[in-house]
């Protein structure tokens, strides 16, 4: 068993030497001054512009008065966000890249510095950062305080989130950095990180506001209130000071569920980032596949039960069904395999290439060995995407299953249909969209083993693997929707050619489905036959 | 001990090091000779744990390289042929910054004494991109000095320095050899190597020409000693008397002066010189050639690059 290193922990927590030194950097001549400076000259004119259209006009009445003191404050808040959306990313985005770039790098990692040690130090030297701009503009805020907009305890609140939230910030700057070679690049993708980042917790954002609604069977979720995933929405930081969630019966302050989201979240990244500094077979790697499969696994649970959820709210208020459970199992069938999928663009063409970058090689050592799993090498890829899948799969299962213990229902009275996670395995229709899954993961990874055997480079192997899944399966959703007269409700005419149209119409489509899961199983096999003389010839190469 | 054992690195089809094998002790200062690309710096940030080798071992007091490179880092000094310094740091603050993540205790002390070694004490609140280019250099080996290393890698430590910087730096580099450090040195500066390596490595499109201590390697270009001689006068007589004596050959002869390849050990050279005396022959001058790394590097290896 593993002892806790509390020495190594209180390094890499508490004397962080990167940190020290960062901060040195960052507060050191009159560069920082002028910066601050500029800063705060900024806020106060933007802030000052909105005072002056909240209050100036028609402070009448105390409850206009009141509401318009609001809107103040949230403008201040708005202000800070989208400070800390500029500045927390590119403080990230420069961290790596620019060491990489002046060859401090190889100084720090000739020394016994663990990526982690480094990256940890890289976050609280940004975390203190961010923390200052913050700081700089509590007087701004404060007038917010004195005048009514919002309470002391809310706005520290808000100042808590968003100091978490640019750590994510930080956090994709610094996993983009340790993959890019030149700052502006990583400044770009950065950005772009967040803005998905912004747009997929915006979207739980509104999708647990309709769950509160009514709209997505709230009636016994385990999160009543407020919708668990809301609490990573940064739209959502200023109101979450007074709300709380219920997790499994019990309450918890919303912005102590998002602060530990956040965490989770900025841990996953950063062990992405260090796990690609690191060599093969390191620490981090193993701990990244570890924490991937929980916390897939995780999603999956919520998922499933979310979708159960939903499902349950929708046929309990819709017309009567002919066939419930077919209905049911389609529907079902249908989230998981979108599920899976979306999943796998993000990490089958990563796990399925091989080759050597500027700085690392990732040796082929074979196709599959279940013993490499962990270890971050090209044999132990295989097994791990099966697991993940398998994990994805049982945790989706067990979502729906898991309604507070209870068997779900569905169905208006009198055509009641009970289903289990364990019951859905059984259904055809079930099954049939999983084998689409299991079809398009395969394809995935067979391009990917393609492009690795054709290009030595991984970078190149692996965006040619990715953009040969998106030609394969978007563009001619694109393409068919110029030519096609018919829509994606409706999958007629050239529309059947599309492999992933079947996962997003209303209509169950499964026919479709069980031939296109068929047809990429057989086209990958061909892919990976027609490859056998080529991985021949990479004899499995251990480094020693 | 540094023992590295057919250590081989490949790209590829291509091949950087193509299993070198040596050995060196405490106290060793080795120098690594070949020209740019020959895969002097690959071998180097091997041992440095920064490159993983495709085979061979590579241990140093016991520790292998791939299998323990946190304990291999402890032990080690790497200065890479640049400097890769931070800006708005000083001094003290850059060895500090080491200091504290290789985890040495009393950090000040430390540092002031590694300042002391490398002459730097009078810079240590200056910021570094205030040194000069001689000064960061030896900042650089400051760093490598903060966790008192058992083995220093110095890939070109004297590019690019004047000549008062390279001789303070080879000094220092003595001293450290002296303190019982083994050091490998990579340069393209022959004769300087020379003067304070104990022992000499030719490295050429990945192979390890020739390993061993100076007199040994330039002995193994040229078993016999080369003797330059100057006569007065008529150079036949002093060449008929060179070419009929036991274990001498007779090499080129240009106006008085000729060359003899002779194979004996220095007794018999002062001998051969006594006899050629009594015969009368009018000796002006009768020198060694001593053969330098510099007619070595270039007899040994053809210029070719991997």
């Amino acid at each position: 068993m593993q002892v806790i290193d509390l020495k190594r922990l209180r390094r890499t927590y508490f004397g962080n030497a990167t940190a020290t030194r960062d901060q040195r950097v960052q507060l050191r001549g009159s560069k920082a001054v002028v910066l601050f400076t500029l800063y705060l000259i900024i806020m106060a004119l933007v802030l000052y512009i909105a005072y002056d259209s909240a209050i100036g006009y028609s402070s009448r009445s105390l409850a206009t008065a009141q509401s318009n003191l609001q809107g103040f404050y949230w403008a201040t808040i708005a202000c800070l966000g989208v400070v800390v959306t500029i500045v927390a990313p590119a403080v990230g985005a420069f961290a790596i890249v620019t060491e990489r770039q002046r060859r401090s790098l190889d100084l720090v990692f000739s020394a016994p510095v663990e990526p982690k040690f480094y990256l940890v130090g890289k976050l609280i030297s940004a975390y203190r950062y961010v923390w200052l701009l913050l700081i700089l503009a509590l007087p701004f805020c404060a007038v917010s305080v004195t005048l009514g907009g919002t309470t002391w305890i809310q706005l520290f609140i808000t100042f808590l989130l968003f100091s978490f939230y640019g750590l994510i910030c930080v956090a994709f700057g610094l996993l983009l950095s340790s993959m890019s070679s030149r700052p502006i690049p990583a400044l770009c993708w950065t950005y772009c990180a967040i803005g998905a980042y912004w747009f997929f917790t915006f979207y739980l954002a509104m999708t647990g506001f309709m769950a509160i609604s009514g709209f997505g069977g709230s009636s016994s979720s385990p999160f009543s209130n407020v919708s668990f995933f809301t609490a990573l929405c940064p739209l959502t930081f200023p109101f979450q000071g007074g709300q709380s969630t219920l997790i499994l019966g019990r309450e918890f302050p919303i912005w102590l569920v998002s602060i530990v989201e956040h965490l989770l979240v900025i841990k996953i990244i950063i062990l992405a980032a260090g796990s690609i500094m690191s060599p093969s077979d390191g620490r981090e790697i193993k701990s990244l596949r570890i924490h991937g499969l929980i916390y897939f696994g995780v999603v999956a649970v919520l998922i499933g039960w979310g979708v159960s959820a939903g499902a349950q709210a929708a046929f309990s208020s819709g017309p009567t069904l002919t066939n419930p459970t077919q209905n049911v199992s389609s529907i079902f069938g249908r989230a998981l395999a979108g599920v899976l999928c979306v999943t796998g663009i993000c990490i089958v063409p990563y796990l399925s290439t091989f080759g050597q970058n500027d700085y690392r090689r990732f040796r082929f050592n074979g196709l599959f060995n279940i013993r490499k799993m962990f270890t971050g090498t090209v044999a132990g890829n295989l097994p791990y995407l099966i697991t993940f899948a398998l994990v994805g799969v049982v945790g989706f299962l067990a979502g729906t299953t898991a309604d507070l213990g209870s068997v779900r229902s569905f169905g208006p009275t009198g055509t009641r249909v009970k289903i289990t996670g364990a019951s859905l395995l059984l259904q055809p229709m079930f099954l049939i969209y999983l084998l689409l899954a299991l079809g398009i993961w395969t394809l995935m990874w067979s391009c990917g083993i393609l492009s690795a055997a054709k290009h030595q480079n991984i970078s190149r192997a692996r965006t040619v693997s990715l953009f040969s899944l998106v030609a394969i399966a978007l563009v001619p959703t694109f393409f068919l929707s110029i030519i096609s007269p018919e829509s994606l409700e409706k999958v007629e005419g050239l529309w059947k050619l599309n492999i992933i149209a079947s996962l997003f119409c209303n209509v169950d489509y499964s026919g479709y489905a069980a031939i296109h899961g068929v047809a990429l199983l057989v086209i990958s096999a061909i892919l990976i036959g027609s490859l056998q003389s080529r991985l021949r010839k990479l004899t499995p190469t251990e480094p020693r | 001990m540094l023992e590295v054992k057919n250590l081989r690195k490949t790209y590829g089809d291509f091949t950087a090091v193509q299993g070198i094998s040596f050995s060196l002790k405490p106290g060793d200062i080795f120098g690594f000779i070949g020209s740019n690309g020959a895969g002097k710096t690959t071998t180097i940030r091997m041992l440095a744990t920064l490159l993983e080798p495709t085979s061979g071992t590579a241990t140093l007091n016991g520790v292998d390289v791939v299998d323990q490179p946190m304990e291999i880092r402890r032990m080690i000094g790497y200065m890479p042929d640049f400097f890769g310094l931070y800006d708005d740091v000083k001094v003290w603050e850059y060895l500090d910054f080491f200091a504290s993540i290789y985890g040495v205790s009393q950090r000040d002390k430390v540092i002031d004494e590694v300042l002391e070694l490398t002459d730097l004490t009078i810079k240590k609140d200056a910021f570094v991109q205030s040194l000069s280019r001689g000064m960061q250099q030896r900042l650089c080996l400051a760093r490598c000095l903060v966790h008192d290393p058992k083995l220093l890698l110095l890939d070109e430590p004297a590019s690019g320095l004047d000549p008062r910087a390279r001789a303070e730096l080879k000094e220092l580099i003595a001293e450290l050899g002296r303190m019982g450090k083994i050091i490998i040195i990579s340069s393209h500066i022959l004769p300087e190597l020379s003067d304070f390596c104990n022992s000499v490595g030719i490295i050429e499109r990945g192979n390890l020409l020739a390993f061993g201590d100076v007199a040994s390697v330039v002995r193994s270009i040229r078993p016999t000693k080369q003797i330059n001689i100057e006569v007065l006068g008529d150079p036949d007589p002093a060449a008929r008397f060179f070419a009929s004596q036991t274990a001498t050959r007779l090499g080129e002869c240009s106006g008085n002066k000729l060359t003899i390849e002779f194979d004996g050990d220095e007794s018999e050279q002062v001998e051969l010189l006594k006899k050629a005396l009594a015969n009368e022959i009018k000796i002006l001058s009768f020198a060694e050639d001593t053969a330098n790394l510099e007619d070595v590097f270039m007899k040994l290896t053809t210029g070719a690059v991997s």
